[in-house]
């Protein structure tokens, strides 16, 4: 029964010396997968400058048809799960394991308030047929090329959804480890990590954000 | 676990066909990506010798052109992204990285056994590719023909995502294992050359491998949903899909020839029984080659239609790639002078090596060239310079690579005749086969033609003629290491007389975690006793 | 606390941190509301200005979250901030790059972007301009 397990401390991994070496190689390896994603994120958003510097009617037009209020909430969503993020690892710093369960919880529910709204946004398009490439049917477009703004709209904020998938997926996973692991000053890798990896999704928004919704 | 079991040899530690499959262990990591490497090097090479005899006569052989078309692909995707790629770092350095360094094991053991997976389940994607029609994109994946929704080009497309993320993984392993997993007294300048080779490929492997991952999600993207970022017929531009493709790609280049460097540093130094000379100018021009890698992509669509302002930028800082790679040659070469050289099997491929690389090299400067490269561009030129830089240069050093480790993986030594036999046909069926195509490129003998005129059919001979010979020289020396298997005399720990750890402190094979006890390091790897002339 | 891994966090400072990032967000999006043709200066491109503005103000919440959430402030070594910034540098110099093929295509030879077919054939354009244009 999962009531019976108490949490144990952790040991440091045998090929360790001890749990600073371990910590900062985890964080090292944690920027690094970082540094590649944010490569890859930056890519796109390289290409996403690109087609704006192409079609800059396009852009304009695309970004008056999304609704600036909605990314408002889904900002505020993200900033505060990030800040509930960070309290769950100060906590687990100060060994308050149920504090760390309930702003792992917290976080949670501000990233699936994210992606509440996200599905409002993209039925709204699909209602109106704001869709990429040969799907795009909406009426009323000045710009011959608006249907490229939406696909890149698609793009960035789904690889962005799938990333807040994952980040939701490693609070889960850190839900869990709570259970198992103590965490003390020494020991909150699980936490520090996921903390780290849900902070690269509040960066990339900070750029798309503006990008898709304000700049213009 | 006890302490027993720690000290018998890593082959022997744990029995039994899962707990290969399963193992954290890196050595063993290693030899599963040997193996699987050297099936897929058998694999796409038995398609270059396929559409090679195809191409002995310039009208239709066997063959049809689609066939045809079709080979070349499988052969290109497989031997990047399956072979060389992955190869050295793969199978080299996940055996050596944490012996060199006196550790136990790379920094994340179960990140490193999903590389591996992840390697595994690209290529099982891309081997299920071929049941899904004829990939015929080539292996650059160019829009806008990358977009006509051939299921085997998608399917290849997502087997290539998934190796690239195989590799960056590998290569941020080996970053964090070589900043924090260093033996007491392994500084920074102590280091093997090697070790350094794939630091800087690990850079690269970070950094430029996703956006390729990006490249190939926009490519599929594009095939499903039409988005109009690379496809004409949407207002998309075919050339960004190049820029992307290549800020990957010229950066690969490196990825696979930079851990050669590595290895030949580790061969020469050992076979001259030298210090090698100008050891700082070799670490850094490595991590020099990586930086300039970054800034040169654009140099493989000068006649794609790119401004002639980018155009005239790329061609300059192409030029600058020469002289990391200048450096290190002449540096091999001064080790080389004075030196007790032997000139056993493995040497003997380190020498092929400096012989292919200094071509390869310099025909690359020639391709930097503007005005040249109108002329060369698309020619067997380029399939040449690219062959002895990928096969002449990364393949001969790692095949060199495994015969000088071949005694600390596997415990047994080879049979040295063969060994040289087999060095000795492959460098002259290597060079045999691509040094006509660089003639025939020259006079402007386009690549990837199924049908060519009748004055190039000599050198198509010639070439086809060089395959064999190159054919025969591997399976000599892949037959000579798997017979040493049965036959081979026992190895002792240190049969080359090397100083790096894994020969004078690792026992042979190595114990399951390395060393009985954490090694203190006290000299560099290079320093032999300066012998009285 | 001496040999404990990594830093201490600190409520304050995080309480303030977020704080300010709300802030910040809120000042963006202020800004980018404000009509531009109301205030009507001639000798300043007010679009461009404000999109400066505005991606200078999400430049400022990135470096607070790399610095404060993700602890590069903290750091003894300054490796990671260096990964950081050499993932800039990188995309830096493939915007560039790339920009300087798109802008100067024909530079030398005008013919040459007229033989560029850049019109899509799937958006028939104007066919009803009248219709609904929501949130202008
Ligand atoms: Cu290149």
């Amino acid at each position: 029964m999962a009531e019976t397990i108490v949490p144990q401390e952790h040991e440091v991994a045998h090929h360790f010396d001890d749990l600073e070496q371990e910590f900062q190689s985890h964080r090292m390896g944690m920027w690094l997968f970082l540094a590649s994603e944010i490569m890859m994120f930056g890519a796109l958003l390289v290409g996403g400058f690109i087609l704006m510097y192409r079609f800059p009617g396009a852009f304009a037009e695309g970004r008056a048809h999304l609704d600036w209020r909605l990314g408002t909430i889904n900002t505020f969503f993200l900033l505060t799960s990030g800040y509930t993020m960070a309290l769950a690892a100060m906590h687990g710093q100060r060994g308050n394991q149920s504090a760390v369960r309930r702003n792992l919880w917290l976080s949670l529910l501000f990233a699936a308030g994210f992606l509440v709204v996200k599905f409002f946004e993209y039925s709204a398009k699909f209602h109106h047929g704001t869709l990429p490439g040969k799907y795009f049917t909406a009426a009323g477009f000045s710009d011959p090329h608006a249907h490229v703004f939406f696909g890149f709209y698609f793009v960035a904020t789904g690889l962005h959804v799938l990333h807040v998938l994952i980040g939701m997926g490693l609070m889960v996973w850190c839900l869990f480890v709570s259970r198992k692991v103590k965490f003390t000053r020494a020991y909150i890798t699980p936490v520090e990590m996921s903390g780290l990896y849900w902070a690269l999704i509040d960066l990339v928004w900070f750029i798309l954000f503006p990008l898709l919704y304000l700049v213009g | 676990m006890s302490a027993h079991q720690e000290n018998i040899n890593y082959l022997k530690a744990r029995k039994g066909f899962l707990n290969w499959i399963v193992t954290v262990d890196h050595k063993r990591i290693g030899l599963m990506y040997l193996a699987s490497i050297i099936f897929f090097f058998i694999a796409g090479g038995t398609y270059a010798f396929l559409f090679r005899m195809e191409l002995w006569s310039p009208l239709q052989g066997f063959m049809t052109s689609d066939t045809y078309n079709h080979l070349f692909t499988m052969h290109g995707v497989i031997m990047v992204f399956l072979v060389v790629v992955p190869g050295i770092p793969g199978a080299l350095g996940n055996f050596l990285l944490p012996i060199q360094l006196g550790a136990k094991d790379l920094a994340f053991p179960k990140l490193n056994i999903t590389s591996l997976y992840l390697y595994w389940g690209g290529a099982t994607l891309a081997l299920f590719s071929l049941t899904q029609g004829r990939a015929d994109s080539g292996w650059t994946f160019y829009a806008p023909y990358s977009l006509s929704q051939n299921p085997a080009v998608l399917w290849m497309l997502t087997a290539a995502f998934i190796l690239g993320f195989s590799s960056i993984l590998t290569g941020l392993n080996f970053i964090v294992t070589i900043h924090k997993m260093r033996a007491p007294g392994m500084t920074w300048f102590r280091l093997p050359l090697f070790v350094w080779a794939l630091y800087a490929t690990g850079i690269m492997q970070v950094f430029a491998t996703p956006v390729l991952a990006i490249t190939l999600v926009l490519l599929l993207v594009e095939n499903f949903l039409h988005i109009g970022i690379f496809d004409p017929a949407l207002g998309g531009d075919p050339i960004m899909m190049q820029h992307f493709f290549w800020f990957y790609s010229h950066p690969a280049v490196y990825i696979i020839v930079v851990p050669a460097f590595g290895v030949v540093s580790e061969l020469i130094a050992t076979f001259s029984r030298k210090t090698i000379f100008g050891y700082k100018f070799i670490a850094f021009s490595s991590v020099a080659i990586t930086i300039i890698g970054f800034l040169v992509w654009g140099h493989h669509m000068f006649v794609a239609g790119q401004s002639d302002v980018a155009v005239t930028i790329f061609s300059f800082l192409t030029f600058f790639t020469a002289v990391p790679s200048a450096i290190k040659v002449f540096n091999w070469t001064t080790t080389l002078y004075q030196g007790s050289i032997k000139l056993t099997t493995p040497m003997l491929y380190a020498l092929q090596f400096l012989f292919n690389f200094t071509i390869g090299g310099l025909t690359g400067i020639i391709l930097g060239i503007l005005s040249v490269d109108i002329h060369l561009h698309d020619t067997y030129f380029v399939v040449s310079h690219f062959h002895y830089v990928a096969m002449g240069s990364t393949m001969i050093a790692f095949i060199g690579g495994i015969y000088y480790w071949w005694p600390k993986m596997t415990g047994k030594m080879f049979n040295e005749t063969w060994g040289r036999i087999g060095a000795v046909l492959v460098f002259i069926g290597f060079n045999v086969t691509f040094f006509v195509q660089l003639i025939m490129g020259s006079q402007g003998s386009p690549r990837r033609y199924y049908h060519y005129l009748d004055q190039f059919q000599i050198y198509h001979q010639i070439s086809t003629v060089g395959v064999v010979i190159l054919a025969l020289g591997l399976f000599t020396a892949l037959f000579n290491l798997l017979i040493s298997l049965r036959t081979g005399a026992t190895a002792p720990q240190n049969p080359w007389g090397a100083r790096t750890l894994e020969w004078t402190h690792a026992a042979t094979p190595p114990v399951l975690y390395n060393f009985t006890e954490t090694p203190i390091v006290t000299e560099g790897p290079y320093d032999y006793p300066v012998e009285k002339v | 606390m001496e040999n404990m891994p990594g830093h201490t966090y600190d409520a304050k400072v995080l309480l303030r941190v977020y704080i300010s990032l709300l802030v910040l967000a809120g000042g963006m999006i202020l800004i980018s509301r404000v009509p531009l043709e109301a205030i009507g200066l001639e000798w300043i491109d007010l679009h461009v200005l404000k999109g400066l503005v505005i991606l200078g103000i999400s430049l400022v919440m990135g470096s607070i979250v790399a610095g404060f959430l993700m602890g590069l402030r903290y750091e003894t070594s300054r490796l990671n901030s260096l990964v950081f910034l050499a993932n800039f540098a990188f995309l830096a110099l493939f915007i560039t790059f790339t920009w300087a093929d798109v802008n100067f295509r024909g530079l030398l030879d005008p013919s040459f972007t007229k033989q560029l077919n850049w019109e899509s054939p799937v958006i028939k354009a104007n066919e009803n301009p009248a219709a609904e244009h929501h949130g202008e």
